[in-house]
């Protein structure tokens, strides 16, 4: 059976039943194959927001993220899996000339995908490969991701593995344990590439003796920052989503932190932050909004709007993708430059700041 | 409703033994049309069967033939097996005025004639059943290994596609030369 004698009409139907992954592998048959379904599922692919690499216990998962539709969980699908071994010619089922450079693969044990096979010192080239592969499949409007966790008690001793690849941006989840990955940590925040998310603990920030590059990441979550850390935070965040979990410190600072939001000056991005306070019987517990010039109040009687936005925050692929905590607040306060409006809430002693992609006339529209 | 001839006509459809009790319109008998393929065989297929094709359907309409008419005049598709034909006549006849369903397992299971029936249905423009051809098509690669997809589907290689581009230009370059060469004959 010919697949190239069918009529195009006939190859895009017989194409629409087949997941993007096995297009995928198709794809990587021939450069005419890879032609005729990048033009036959251009529509398709409009569906895709990312493809993401993760590393979960001793392998690398590569998926395909779908854009959520009304608000459903995200929608991911597996193309492959990678793994490092030592003797990377056994067990290996096939070999495809990906990028331009060989590689094998064997039928993964736990999922019905190829796995690529590369030896350790052939790391970075695999990825290379693996990853222009992919860019030019599925081009650069889509995002790709990198997942990386590192925990002191899995990864003794490892330095992180982030290669260096256009295009690609770095979900991070880091908490340096041992002295060695405090060692590298700066060499760590020199090499990573664009840093979307990032989570790690305050200690460790501490330890630095520049500002890391990783307060220009779209989300960031730091656990008990120390004092020098939440002043370094409100001085050079610009993402998107930010949460300082368990802090002591630094509520003095939410005054000026909400001046510099409201004249514009700064957090021009920001969608949502929250301090969640120290669970210690001596932390500061405030349960009133602090005053700042400006800020403003609904009516009691009336009920306000609930801010939520979706959460940057990714764990996993597994994971379905949620909100952001919901802030129901009477008191807002307006930016000066564009009339936006910023529900501000303290609830237990948590700050809570959402910014409205609405003015202050859209907000009010919505109070009941 | 439908018989297959060797080239002979059959009776026309039979009358209705009793009248119709409610005043309804008269029911107005099905018509038949005949179609044969590369063997051919000819098939006598009720107009109704053959609505799943938008081909023969564009063809029929409105083309008033009578019975003898119809008869006489068979619709040739040549470039169809008299087999993978059946197939299609037997597909139209059971889904005649029927919703169809959301699978069919009653397709062939053997790659050349999947093949070949889906060329046809496409000709043919059985919207419903080329959907349910493509979606065993695709089944046939569903968790195969990139090696068994290329055999399953004979996709060439990269290499094999440069030797037959190659070997396309080639044969363009004499056929062109071939042609030149005429005109000019002619012009002598």
């Amino acid at each position: 059976m010919k697949l190239s004698k069918f009529p195009y009409l006939v190859q895009n139907e017989i194409f629409e039943n087949l997941e993007h992954s096995d297009l995928f592998w198709m794809s990587l048959q021939s450069q005419n194959m890879k032609k005729l379904i990048k033009s036959s599922q251009a529509k398709r692919f409009q569906s895709i927001s990312g493809i993401t690499y993760a590393k979960f216990g001793c392998k690398w998962y590569v998926f395909i993220r779908f854009k959520a539709i009304n608000n459903e969980p995200e929608r991911v699908e597996f193309i492959m899996t990678m793994s490092e071994h030592s003797d990377d010619t056994k067990n290996v089922c096939f070999r495809l000339n990906v990028s331009g450079r060989i590689v094998g693969f064997r039928l993964s044990n736990e999922y019905p995908l190829p796995e690529l096979y590369f030896h350790p010192i052939h790391k970075t080239s695999a990825f290379k490969a693996i990853h222009n592969c992919l860019l030019d499949y599925f081009g650069d409007t889509v995002k790709y991701i990198w997942i990386t966790k590192s925990y002191p008690w899995i990864v003794k001793s490892r330095k992180q593995f982030i290669p260096q690849l256009p295009n690609l941006s770095v979900l991070s989840d880091f908490w340096p344990g041992d002295s060695e990955v405090k060692d590298n940590l700066e060499a760590y925040f020199a090499a990573s590439p664009d840093l979307k998310q990032f989570c790690i603990n305050g200690n460790a920030l501490e330890l630095m003796s520049t500002v890391p590059k990783f307060y220009q990441a779209d989300f960031i979550r730091i656990f008990r920052p120390c004092f020098r850390t939440v002043d370094a935070f409100f001085l050079n965040f610009q993402g998107r989503q930010a949460t300082l979990f368990d802090c002591q410190w630094g509520f003095s600072r939410l005054r000026p932190f909400m001046n510099r939001w409201k004249s514009g000056e700064a957090f021009q991005k920001l969608e949502y932050f929250k301090m969640i306070k120290q669970q210690q019987p001596y932390s500061m517990n405030l349960h009133r909004v602090p005053n700042v010039n400006g800020m403003k109040h609904i009516d009691t009687t009336k009920k306000p709007p609930t801010h939520s936005v979706p959460d940057l925050y990714t764990p996993g692929p597994s994971f379905p993708k949620s909100n952001t905590d919901p802030i129901t607040s009477h008191t807002y306060i307006v930016r000066e430059t564009d009339n936006r409006v910023a529900s501000v809430s303290f609830q237990g002693g948590n700050f809570s700041f959402g910014v409205w992609d609405k003015t202050e006339e859209e907000f009010l529209r919505m109070v009941k | 409703m439908s018989s297959t001839e060797q080239g002979t006509s059959s009776a026309a459809p039979a009358e209705p033994t009793t009248a119709p009790e409610s005043a309804a319109a008269p029911e107005v008998p099905e018509s038949f049309y005949y179609v044969h393929g590369k063997d051919k065989v000819v098939h006598k297929v009720s107009a109704g069967a053959l609505q799943h094709s938008a081909l023969i359907h564009g063809m029929i309409s409105n083309l008033g033939y009578t019975e003898e008419q119809a008869k006489a005049n068979p619709f040739p598709f040549e470039n169809i097996d008299g087999d993978i034909l059946q197939m299609v006549v037997d597909w139209c006849n059971q889904h005649k005025g029927k919703p169809t369903p959301p699978e069919d397992t009653n397709l062939p299971k053997q790659k050349e004639k999947l093949f070949d029936l889906v060329l046809a249905v496409n000709y043919l423009e059985i919207k419903e059943l080329l959907t349910y051809c493509c979606k065993q098509v695709a089944m046939m690669v569903k968790g195969k290994s990139p090696e068994e997809i290329r055999e399953i589907w004979m996709i060439p290689t990269d290499a094999e596609d440069e030797a037959a581009e190659k070997e396309a230009k080639k044969r363009a370059g004499k056929e062109a030369a071939g042609e030149t060469a005429a005109a000019a004959g002619d012009a002598k």
